[in-house]
């Protein structure tokens, strides 16, 4: 389980729009309905395979398409729901998922940040208010996360510690206050 | 003979199944902070449903002729 530093507290989360689902659901939904439809295109065209599905080998056929189905779709979700970008009031944790078993753990120090860009580009990302979220290092270089919602909240969000950690710095001695 | 190759066809499918499934529910319950329930919630559907589906897969499975098969494979062998 992530941990957080002493005085941390996570201010938002950032994960990608829910719009960028919608695509990966349509053809999950699809794919879900295709036993249904090769019945129903088989009750007139193609008995036999009609026969084959109503038989238990066909069902049990079924069934194991359906496992698949169910895996695919719970690695879909956990790609989206693992893949996200935590803001602290010290720092930015960029997590990226980029497979199962390949993760890029990235933390952006708030006092490295040197610039915060929002890109929205689109009718569809204007309506749904998302678009890109680049964060731009001394070091390290630029930190993009892509489709985030309400990015120049979170653009708010960041710059409004970025400040704080730079009078932090400024007078050391109300630090935290 | 042809029931015993599908037993080990199915048992394989289901290892794979259950070490994949088992990443799955690893990673979503270690890179994630104490709040967040939906991950939680998830891998309690999905095990649930796919609980539901083993079952059923197991049920279809032992409810199949497969010497039958053997002898008269489906969309091979018409049987009037």
């Amino acid at each position: 389980m992530l941990s957080l530093r002493n005085n941390e507290t996570v201010s938002i989360v950032i994960r990608r729009h829910w719009w960028i689902l919608v695509g990966p659901t349509i053809v999950f939904m699809a794919l879900l309905i295709i036993p249904a439809a090769v019945t129903a295109v088989g009750t007139t065209y193609a008995p036999r395979l009609l026969d084959f599905f109503a038989e238990p080998i066909g069902e049990f056929t079924t069934v194991l398409y359906l496992l698949v189905l169910l895996i695919f779709a719970f690695l879909l979700w956990a790609d989206y729901y693992l893949d996200v970008w935590i803001v602290t009031n010290q720092r930015i944790i960029d997590i990226e998922q980029k497979s199962l078993f390949h993760r890029v753990i990235s933390e952006i120090p708030m006092r490295r940040i040197q610039n915060v860009t929002v890109e929205i580009n689109g009718i569809i990302e204007t309506l749904l208010k998302f678009g890109d979220l680049r964060v731009q290092t001394a070091s390290e270089g630029s930190f993009i996360i892509e489709n985030a919602p309400r990015p120049h909240e979170a653009k708010d969000v960041i710059l409004h510690y970025l400040r704080e950690d730079a009078e932090n710095l400024k007078n050391p001695d109300g630090a935290g206050l | 003979m042809t029931f015993i190759i599908a037993l080990i066809g199915f048992s394989g499918f289901i290892i794979f199944y259950v070490l994949f499934a088992s990443a799955i529910i690893y990673h979503l319950r270690a890179y994630v902070l104490p709040g967040w329930t939906a991950g939680r919630i998830s891998i309690m559907i999905f095990i649930a449903v796919s609980l539901v589906l083993v079952a059923m897969a197991l049920f279809y499975f032992i409810k199949i002729p497969w010497e039958a098969y053997a002898e008269c494979p489906p969309f091979i062998c018409v049987i009037d």
